[in-house]
């Protein structure tokens, strides 16, 4: 009697935590763009490559500590052509794909982190590698969601700064305040949703630059976005 | 005793015939004869305006730098009688517009234009050459600046553009700097959205 009893506790116990112990770890694709003989953007000393690899591992780790299990796109400075970039993140079965980039410009004025959204598929499309597919305006969404997720714990607005109407005369497509984007970009064009490219900073601004030479900054952003990303997953 | 008669009226066999035979001939013609028409698509012309044509403001876009924001910068081009010549001396002025001061054009230096042309279906195609512009110094947001710019110095002087194409040496490309996607640049605007995610 007292044996089934045992039993019966031993059963009960597994059916609690049998869910916990089965549950898989979320996997997130990270992507530090351009890297080997594509060194991507290059201020001075500065060269996008090696920021985008340090921001990827940064936030590997923070991921990592917030309970996903992490998959890089690369690992170290090597060239990958953008369809295996695309083959490998599509097919890790991923809950979300973070592509980081920096950013840079003419004037060196613009400075701090923006996130952008690939839009909704639309006609007429041509491009060298077939893309993922159709982004229907449900997996924009998502997208979307996973955006606006990273940009709140990164303390900005939820202002989304979009194309918005038929003959492009949407003179603040690109405004001071939003960090938000819905834009094309070429990074984003052959992922499955949801996908969002991450700029931490503009290498044209010197005070971005100096801002994030610091680990503990670079950490720090990591840490925001890693909650971002667990707040869209209710992780 | 009288046979009747199997044989049926001949007629409908000849009409038959004569349709096949019509139908091969517009087939025949159709394929093989004369060219098709495609659409005709305008081409500037040099030069673009005379010397006695008027000058007229427009508006090219820039960017504000303290702000950050899109701006209109006036222009001057000639009232030429051709409204492509109109609009190849628009995307002209934006292409060499000020990179000094508080407002700025934002057009990665070196970028040229090749050609222009304007079709029936009110199309804008600009062919731009941008080899001599420093890839490693243009990030997606300088690039989104310029496309945008350029789309909307057209479409918000020219009613008659519905659309704005920009080709790469006379080829369709990806990218011009290798982020913003063209593909959809083809379509002026790439989403009908506003900004509360609603479509």
């Amino acid at each position: 009697m007292r044996v089934l009893s045992k039993l019966k506790i031993f059963l009960l116990a597994v059916l609690i935590f049998l869910p916990a112990l089965g549950r898989a770890k979320a996997v997130i694709v990270l992507d530090a763009a351009h890297g080997g003989s594509d060194p991507g953007l290059k201020y001075g000393s500065e060269v996008e490559k090696e920021w985008n690899l340090r921001f990827a591992l940064a936030l590997e780790k923070a991921l990592e500590e917030e309970g996903f299990e992490v998959v890089q796109v690369r690992h170290k400075d090597e060239t990958i052509p953008l369809d295996k970039r695309a083959e490998r993140a599509n097919t890790a079965q991923a809950s979300a794909i973070l592509v980081i980039h920096a950013d840079g410009e003419w004037a060196g004025e613009r400075s701090g982190p923006m996130i952008i959204v690939e839009p909704p598929t639309q006609g007429g499309e041509s491009t060298e590698i077939p893309r993922w597919g159709v982004i229907t305006p449900y997996q924009y969404r998502m997208s979307l969601k996973l955006g606006r997720d990273i940009a709140q714990a990164l303390g900005f607005g939820m202002e989304l700064s979009s194309l918005s109407d038929s003959r492009g005369t949407a003179g603040e497509a690109l405004n001071d305040t939003a960090r938000l984007y819905c834009l094309p970009h070429q990074g984003l064009r052959y992922l499955a949703p949801p996908a969002v490219v991450i700029t931490p900073l503009f290498l044209s601004n010197p005070s971005d630059v100096k801002r994030f030479s610091a680990d503990q900054a670079a950490a720090d952003f990591a840490a925001q976005v890693a909650r971002g990303v667990a707040n869209f997953l209710q992780y | 005793m009288k046979e009747k008669s199997t044989l049926k009226p001949a007629w409908p066999a000849y009409a038959f015939l004569l349709a096949v035979l019509v139908a091969g001939v517009l087939a025949f013609r159709h394929f093989h004869g004369s060219p098709r028409l495609e659409p005709l698509h305008s081409q500037s012309q040099s030069p673009l305006y005379e010397t006695g044509d008027k000058p007229v403001t427009i508006y090219i876009k820039a960017v504000a730098l303290e702000s950050g924001k899109m701006v209109n910068a006036a222009a001057t081009i000639r009232q030429s009688k051709s409204r492509v010549n109109q609009m190849k001396q628009a995307i002209l002025a934006y292409l060499e517009g000020s990179r000094k001061g508080p407002v700025q054009v934002p057009v990665p230096e070196g970028t040229a234009l090749n050609e222009f042309y304007f079709t029936p279906t009110g199309a804008a195609v600009a062919d731009l050459s941008v080899s001599q512009v420093k890839r490693e110094r243009v990030g997606f947001y300088e690039e989104t600046l310029f496309v945008r710019g350029l789309i909307e110095t057209l479409t918000g002087n020219f009613f008659e553009v519905k659309q704005v194409k920009i080709l790469v040496d006379g080829q369709d490309q990806p990218t011009l700097f290798g982020h913003y996607a063209l593909a959809t640049s083809e379509a002026s605007m790439p989403v009908t959205e506003n900004s509360n995610g609603k479509f």
